[in-house]
């Protein structure tokens, strides 16, 4: 059974469309549609791009939570990638072609890099993803220099001398 | 537009942008006790959009302080119609400007930079001398609060930033020793990111994200560093005002500028003494080039006919190296970790001219393993997937390649001739192509940084050549230089052409250097606001405007 995903609609969050040279789709041509409507695409989709690699220990998308847990997160931090990402999937058949990354890839090109990114955004949100990268994600450090180190370090560059055209 | 309009008063000096070079200028003259009025197209920035203390950091990072403008498309920015150019412009249009999301790298230019037609045959010289701009940098420095290590032999002496370094990382080890053994010049990076209190700015915290606005309040963006003061002097910053003209008077003389007030689309008018745009190398050309009057059918100041002409980018490429050792490379600052200026200068064997600054930063967090940048193409996906994210995350460092990229009237900011911005105004056009020295230029750099890499034990390295979304620096549109009939602007900013009309932003350099420009924008800004407070007795106003 497909997840129930209906909460995001694409007439409430798409972007308006962007100037003529954007290469990026901003909005979807079809505004009735809602991400349910294309949860069957989502389901293959997103183990096409991320599939399982046990000898790696890392799980697919699917077993990851993108579909019913990661990606409306996703979503929720993205609004204004909904539409285009339901428009893109809209492009792709609803049951599992015969070469799922070959058909996903066929996408056009901007089409295929925001699916792509959306579907891995959503996969790094987990933290037992991250755990296993060893991603604490974006720290906050102290400031703890080691002055004589730096002395040390740079002093051996001052002495091979200037390094500019003196004029 | 009312130039009698008793209720507008008129400003002894209006600056059109409030991004670095206005900034400064603005508070140079507020601090002499002229009245400034600055007109800002956009907003400042919200910094609690910056989610770079949550995981959704890497995939909110580009909503809102994205670069590219024709991608973020927000109120403030204008369309570029850029299609016949190898690098894409970025900017953020706001207060701050672009310092609100440059890297922060800082700094100076070389001495030879300022003589390469003297040095190396080609190009311009420029009007004035290291020397003659060196207090300036000293000074912009402190208000930039500028961090590293001093001594840098890369320049005279005399280089020191006011606060201390970074800390040395893995990565930076890895990269001094490699550069120790290969003899070659190598830095701990020198930014505008206070590592100490200072000013307006707290410590640095290092969580990342500079180049996408900075929550913690370290890095100097302008809006932090120099509005509050300004605001404190009395300078009226107006938001939201989109200027489409600068008007003159019948003596050819600058009257004040029109913009339109975004908030309610109504066109106003504000008179000036003194008119100074600082709109970034393609906001400034397209400003001049829609002033044109029956008295200035080319655009204003452009008796030379090159406003807009020598448009340069720093075509700019990565050679990232793969390692075994893990580095933490999603850290800050973000930005840049070390440098080189090995290979910056011309040397007689090589079959180019000029050269580039190296830059060394991490590759990012586990979602930037899966893009385009630095890597020069989408990353593995399917049954690749895994395999790459663990040999990319972590596990590698790269090299931004800034090319100093040298002047060609072919490289150019004209106007569309139909696609315009929300409010009608013509949008600017680039036309830009990196020459065949960049092109020499690059693939020699590109060998020298495999041979660091791989000297810094990289077991693999992958080039990206020229990117296309490098285009942060944006030079040379409206040249200085001392002969009113091959430069826009004097040595001091005054366009030959307009006695009360001044350039100050990156637009008035005629050469590049191959470093990030933002020091230098900043130190020819209070040079020149200082130079045109010190000659305000004698300058020319208009009757319109007096």
């Amino acid at each position: 059974m497909a997840p129930q995903l209906s909460w995001v609609n694409v007439e409430a969050v798409a972007s308006p469309p962007g100037p003529a040279d954007s290469d990026l789709p901003l909005a979807s041509t079809d505004p009735v549609l809602a991400l349910a409507d294309v949860a069957d695409q989502l389901q293959w989709v997103a183990d096409a791009l991320i599939p399982a690699a046990p000898e790696l220990d890392m799980p697919s998308a699917v077993e990851a939570g993108v579909i019913d847990r990661l990606l409306p997160r996703a979503l929720q931090a993205r609004p204004d990638l909904a539409g285009p990402l339901v428009a893109a999937l809209a492009d792709l058949p609803v049951l599992v072609p015969e070469d799922p990354l070959g058909a996903v890839r066929a996408l056009e090109g901007a089409q295929f890099e925001l699916v792509s990114h959306v579907i891995a955004g959503a996969y790094f949100l987990d933290d037992e993803i991250n755990r296993r990268l060893k991603y604490p994600g974006q720290e906050s450090l102290g400031y703890d220099p080691d002055f004589e180190e730096i002395e040390e370090v740079i002093n051996r560059v001052i002495a091979r001398g200037p390094v500019f055209i003196d004029v | 537009m009312n130039l009698l309009d008793p209720k507008i008063d008129t400003a002894d000096v209006v600056i059109i942008g409030a991004g670095p070079s206005g900034a400064v200028a603005a508070q140079s003259f507020a601090e002499a006790g002229f009245s400034v009025v600055c007109l800002e197209q956009g907003e400042y920035p919200d910094y609690t959009l910056v989610r770079s203390t949550e995981p959704e950091f890497e995939l909110t990072k580009d909503q809102h302080y994205g670069w590219y403008p024709n991608r973020r498309n927000a109120p403030s920015d204008y369309p570029i119609n850029d299609t016949e150019s190898d690098v894409a412009p970025l900017m953020w249009n706001g207060v701050g400007g672009s310092s609100v999301i440059y890297a922060a790298a800082w700094h100076r230019l070389k001495p030879s930079d300022f003589r390469v037609h003297t040095v190396d045959g080609v190009a311009a010289d420029w009007p004035l001398t290291y020397a003659d701009l060196e207090p300036y940098y000293q000074r912009v420095e402190e208000q930039f609060s500028v961090s590293g290590a001093p001594g840098d032999p890369a320049y005279p002496d005399g280089n020191e930033p006011p606060l201390p370094p970074f800390p040395l990382g893995a990565m930076e080890r890895k990269f001094a020793a490699a550069h120790d053994r290969l003899g070659w010049h190598w830095w701990p990076g020198v930014n505008s990111i206070a590592t100490v209190r200072h000013g307006n700015l707290t410590p640095c915290v290092r969580r990342g994200s500079c180049l996408w606005g900075c929550f913690d309040g370290a890095k100097a963006s302008v809006d932090r560093t120099h509005w509050p003061r300004n605001i404190q002097l009395g300078v009226k910053l107006v938001q939201r005002a989109r200027v489409t003209r600068i008007e003159t008077g019948s003596d050819g003389l600058a009257t004040g500028v029109s913009y339109i007030d975004r908030a309610t689309g109504s066109e106003r008018f504000q008179p000036a003494r003194t008119v100074i745009v600082a709109a970034n190398g393609v906001g400034t050309p397209r400003l001049l080039l829609n002033s044109a009057s029956a008295t200035h059918p080319q655009g204003l100041a452009n008796s030379s006919g090159l406003v807009g002409k020598n448009l340069m980018m720093h075509p700019y490429s990565t050679v990232v190296g793969l390692f075994d050792d893990f580095f933490e490379g999603w850290q800050g600052p973000y930005g840049q970790r070390a440098y080189s200026l090995e290979f910056a200068e011309t040397r007689p064997e090589h079959d180019f001219v000029r050269g580039a600054k190296w830059q060394l930063m991490g590759t990012g967090g586990p979602l930037n393993t899966t893009g385009s940048f630095p890597w020069g193409g989408s990353g593995a996906w399917g049954p690749d997937f895994h395999r790459e994210v663990k040999r990319r995350f972590g596990h590698s460092a790269y090299w931004a390649i800034i090319a100093e990229d040298l002047p060609s009237e072919e490289n150019a900011v004209t106007l569309d001739s139909s696609l315009t911005d929300a409010d009608g105004m013509p949008a600017p056009k680039l036309n830009y192509r990196a020459s065949e020295n960049t092109n020499r230029l690059m693939e020699f750099n590109y060998t020298k940084a495999i041979e660091s890499m791989k000297e810094a034990g990289a077991y693999d390295t992958i080039i990206a050549p020229i990117v296309r979304e490098t285009g942060w620096h944006l030079l040379g549109t409206a040249r200085m230089g001392k002969d009113p009939a091959s430069s826009v602007v004097d040595g001091f900013g005054r366009t030959h052409d307009v006695a009360n009309l001044f350039v100050m932003d990156g637009s008035v350099m005629p050469t590049s250097g191959a470093v990030n420009p933002t020091g230098t924008v900043a130190a020819l800004a209070l040079r020149n606001a200082e130079h045109a407070i010190a000659s305000a007795r004698s300058q020319r106003l208009s009757n319109a405007s007096a």
